[in-house]
């Protein structure tokens, strides 16, 4: 199966800055605890939003680092608001009412807010800053009560894999529509901790069929039959201009530098690019092809554990290959 | 692909249009109700280019808030 073809990104991803007030140990921006020399200023990433929705760009999706934590936020999250639909994902715990306030008024269309534990002493573990758990729960209650479609999302580590369930119902009482279970990416500072935080395959599998979510609580997730590869609609810019298709291919790829190129010359030329939106791959799985219309999974995973863009995602149970996803290739530990 | 994204400000969402109902977003450009209806008809056949499919179709996309009357 070819992926489907566009001629410009409908939606595009803001990785707007590797600032947080946070120090995750697994945070896969390497982040500062403020905005690092380089990052485009507000008023570039302005100049380039008004570029892409001319180019066609109708759903921003903006991270970080920290958003919320960089100066002039407010301004470019009501600028992608007027013409497009814009989710903000953040740690919330910068979010109090006048900040849900100002980003309900902003026209910002929903909220995903990461929590790294169903309970206080696994959250601030990972964020290694005390109270920060209680500041997101509060974030998340904030923008609800603002009225502001408002999503958690959790990253499947060891220690989070237990509390899944817990963390639905945690969603649920908090008001959160769905909840977003995302894998663990090798990037970054999880590099640095993955025999500690990685579950096999198997541990993962186990615990997303263990699943109960509470009613009106949606869960999303990846794993097999879900498993797609959204390569051929992908565009991300990073805190430094440049274009890198997808923020889980931060260390990966390089595609140019949106201060210099027009973000669409890029998309239609680098050759990479269009490989990697062609969807050509070794081996796909039936199963996730036909629920979600795309083959092979995800390139940023199948590029990490094996080192072609080509190759099956292991993170599929069908296409996994005995890849041990608790052992991080050597290449990756030294990059 | 044979969808069209269209997205609403006032109530933010992105909302997946279609072939039908991306025909009468575009016709509904200002131009009267009555012409709307002939160019709908005209631009398909049979069922799909029914009175009825038009104006459920005209009302759904209120309902969105993908179009308005003026």
């Amino acid at each position: 199966m070819r992926s489907p073809t566009l001629a410009s990104p409908p939606k595009m991803t803001l990785g707007i800055t590797e600032g947080c007030p946070l120090r995750c140990r697994h945070c896969y921006a390497n982040c500062a605890t403020q905005q690092k020399s380089g990052e485009l200023k507000i008023e570039e990433w302005l100049r380039l939003v008004d570029q892409v929705v001319n180019e066609g760009v109708i759903q921003f999706y903006i991270e970080g680092g920290e958003p919320l934590a960089k100066p002039g936020i407010l301004d470019l999250l009501a600028r992608c608001s007027r013409d497009a639909m814009t989710l903000l994902r953040t740690h919330g715990t910068l979010i109090d009412d006048t900040m849900a306030s100002a980003l309900k008024r902003g026209g910002v269309g929903r909220i995903l807010v990461d929590l790294m534990g169903a309970d206080a002493a696994t959250h601030d573990w990972f964020t290694r800053t005390p109270g920060s758990f209680d500041a997101a729960c509060n974030g998340i209650s904030r923008c609800i009560a603002s009225g502001l479609p408002t999503d958690v999302l959790v990253i499947l580590t060891r220690q989070t894999a237990p509390q899944l369930n817990s963390l639905l119902k945690l969603a649920a009482d908090l008001g959160a529509e769905r909840v977003g279970i995302l894998r663990l990416y090798p990037l970054g500072r999880a590099k640095q901790i993955w025999s500690e935080i990685a579950p096999s395959l198997e541990e993962q599998q186990a615990s997303i069929r263990a699943l109960q979510p509470p009613p009106g609580v949606t869960v999303m997730q990846s794993w097999h039959p879900n498993n797609k590869n959204c390569c051929w609609q992908a565009a991300a810019i990073n805190a430094f201009g440049r274009a890198i298709g997808c923020m889980y291919l931060r260390e990966y790829v390089d595609f140019g530098g949106v201060r210099e190129v027009r973000h669409l010359d890029l998309w239609n030329h680098d050759p990479l690019y269009r490989h990697l939106r062609a969807g050509q791959v070794e081996r796909g799985c039936a199963d996730c092809s036909a629920s979600q219309g795309s083959s092979g999974g995800c390139r940023a995973a199948a590029y990490a554990f094996h080192g072609r863009w080509t190759a099956p995602d292991p993170f599929d149970e069908t296409l996994n290959d005995g890849v041990d996803l608790r052992v991080l290739p050597e290449r990756l530990l030294c990059a | 692909m044979g969808v069209c994204l269209a997205y609403t400000g006032q109530r933010p969402a992105l909302h997946r249009l279609n072939a039908a109902s991306w025909l009468i977003a575009c016709l509904c450009d200002g131009r009267s109700l009555v012409e709307i209806a002939a160019d709908y008809r005209a631009a398909l056949s049979g069922e799909a280019g029914s009175e009825a499919a038009l104006r459920q179709g005209i009302e759904q996309l209120e309902a969105l808030g993908v179009i308005r009357r003026l």
